[in-house]
């Protein structure tokens, strides 16, 4: 009996890792990086077809330039405070008018039921157009916090970017929050209202903590808050990327 | 292939399908059940419109959730209500969609002129969809559902707005696809799926009716389809006794078809059951209701 029995020698510790190293390996399938999966995306789509209704995105770029441009006739002499607070009150307002602009135009359209079923799905196109569009928002708002900084001598340009930077991607955070938890007209236009009657209500209030933070807050820690909203911000791009319909938007 | 595992759908209390198991492979399959059945539901979870409730949908094994793009690259999908941009020309249209699938623009161009070619509308590539009939566009719909030469083909109502002819080549191009592919066809014409799909799928009071050939399907009423000709004035009470399939007027009388369990009546002609009299019978109700 003992002849018949096999011998199989036990593989070392290194052997056994390395060959479950790479049984897992090849079992499963790698998972794209968010950068890669964007780049893959834009060549396999293409801008043209990734911006498919540019005709109406241009006219509200164009409405929004032309609120910018509002900047040319502020008064020579205006409250530093009031100006901070502007800064971070409408520094999401154009990210905010083409991302609800795509998402209510993209997930009503008769057409989402086909798009749906496309390897790239609304909601990835979505997700594409919302980082192109907040990194063009940061681009204009920048380009219009250079011309403040350049106009009163009390606007201090690095914070005043800080500033802008970080209420456009805390804003964004909030809005995809509230976009892919409750998917209704009511939840975005109560995340607009909040936004913009809270801080309109602190700036009234003349709320000590409130000016303290847009005036006073060391430029380092607007900078560790804004990395965190950065890494928030893309975290929740990611999800909207695998995001899963359950039934009914808007 | 495609395996429907304990699926069901609730949207609140309300449920609209209940404890479904199916199994796919290569072939044509007919989904037929009248409207509000939910059949849409079914074809949305099989295109991952919508996740189930409870229970998984798996393809070679694999959750068809969590294969995801891998899972739609293998995909064509004809919605009920297929929407299209007015002013997109069908080349348009189908160019932007093969971009969406993934299909570089010069491989997309010779499928698209094939398959437009292959529905009939290879006149009108360029011409804006607005001008377009509702068969026209539902042609469309069927040939960007091709684009991608999918494993899976799954088209809901999409017979909805053609014309005779137009259901003729279309059966014909069907049972072409379905030689190599999985073809699910969800519609409430019993003869559109007939004569060319290897199984038909019934559902009823939200659970699997029927998974079986046309054949074994029409057994389970051998025996029991009769037709007969009555006078027209006992055509009412004829009504309320029997469940009648159809009734036709022919020189003053009534020639009816319809379902009987038992002894059959001296003068009733005994009839092989088709496919739109298991139909009628087994979804009486609920088009009566619809009437």
């Amino acid at each position: 009996m003992k002849k018949d029995q096999f011998k199989i020698p036990m593989p070392d510790e290194s052997t056994i890792e390395a060959q479950i190293s790479q049984i897992v390996s090849r079992g499963l399938v790698k998972r794209e990086s968010f950068s890669s999966y964007l780049r893959s995306m834009v060549q396999q789509v293409g801008w043209r077809h990734l911006f498919s209704d540019r005709l109406e995105l241009s006219f509200i770029l164009s409405i929004a330039i032309g609120l910018y441009s509002l900047f040319l006739i502020v008064p020579n002499h205006a409250e530093i405070q009031d100006l901070y607070t502007y800064i971070f009150l409408f520094s999401p307002i154009l990210f905010l008018a083409l991302s609800i602009y795509t998402y209510v135009n993209k997930t009503q359209n008769a057409t989402y039921d086909v798009e749906m079923a496309c390897k790239y799905n609304v909601y990835q196109v979505i997700a594409f157009r919302m980082l192109a569009f907040s990194i063009s928002t940061m681009f204009l708002n920048t380009l219009g916090i250079a011309f403040l900084a350049m106009k009163y001598e009390g606007i201090h340009f690095i914070r005043a970017f800080m500033l802008s930077s970080t209420s456009l991607l805390l804003f964004s955070i909030i809005l995809l929050f509230a976009l892919m938890n409750r998917r209704t007209k009511g939840i975005v236009m109560i995340t607009i209202a909040v936004w913009v009657m809270g801080n309109t209500f602190l700036k009234s209030v003349n709320n000590e903590l409130y000016n303290d933070m847009l005036l006073h807050m060391p430029v380092i820690v607007y900078a560790v808050v804004l990395l965190g909203c950065l890494i928030i911000f893309m975290n929740y791009l990611k999800k909207l990327i695998v995001f899963k319909q359950s039934e009914g938007v808007f | 292939m495609l395996v429907v595992k304990d699926v069901s759908k609730r949207y609140g209390d309300f449920t609209a399908l209940q404890q479904i198991n199916l199994e796919f492979n290569t072939g044509l399959y007919g989904l037929l059940a009248p409207n509000g059945a939910g059949k849409t539901t079914l074809i949305k979870m099989l295109a991952t419109l919508i996740a189930p409730s409870e229970g998984e949908i798996y393809y070679n094994g694999k959750n068809i959730i969590d294969m995801d793009e891998q899972y739609r690259e293998l995909l064509g999908f004809l919605p009920q209500q297929f929407g299209y941009y007015k002013n997109y020309s069908p080349k348009q249209y189908m160019l932007y969609l093969a971009a969406l699938k993934g299909i570089g623009k010069k491989e997309a161009l010779k499928k698209i002129d094939d398959l437009l070619e292959k529905v009939a509308l290879g006149d009108v590539v360029n011409k804006k969809m607005k001008k377009f009939s509702g068969g026209m566009i539902q042609r469309v719909g069927i040939a960007q559902a091709l684009l991608n030469d999918p494993k899976i083909l799954i088209l809901d109502e999409p017979t909805a707005g053609l014309d005779p002819k137009e259901r003729a080549r279309f059966r014909h191009l069907l049972t072409e696809l379905a030689r190599d592919r999985l073809v699910i066809i969800s519609t409430h014409i019993v003869s559109d799926i007939e004569s060319i799909a290897n199984e038909i799928i019934m559902i009823k009071n939200k659970q699997l009716l029927y998974k079986d050939s046309v054949e074994d399907i029409c057994s389970t009423l051998r025996g029991n389809v009769f037709e007969t000709t009555i006078d027209f004035d006992l055509l009412e009470a004829f009504r309320k006794k029997y469940v009648l399939l159809s009734e036709k007027q022919e020189y003053g009388k009534m020639i009816v078809r319809f379902i009987h369990k038992g002894v059959p009546e001296a003068g009733w002609k005994p009839v092989a059951p088709q496919l739109e009299d298991v139909f009628l019978y087994e979804y009486r109700d609920e088009i009566e209701g619809e009437v």
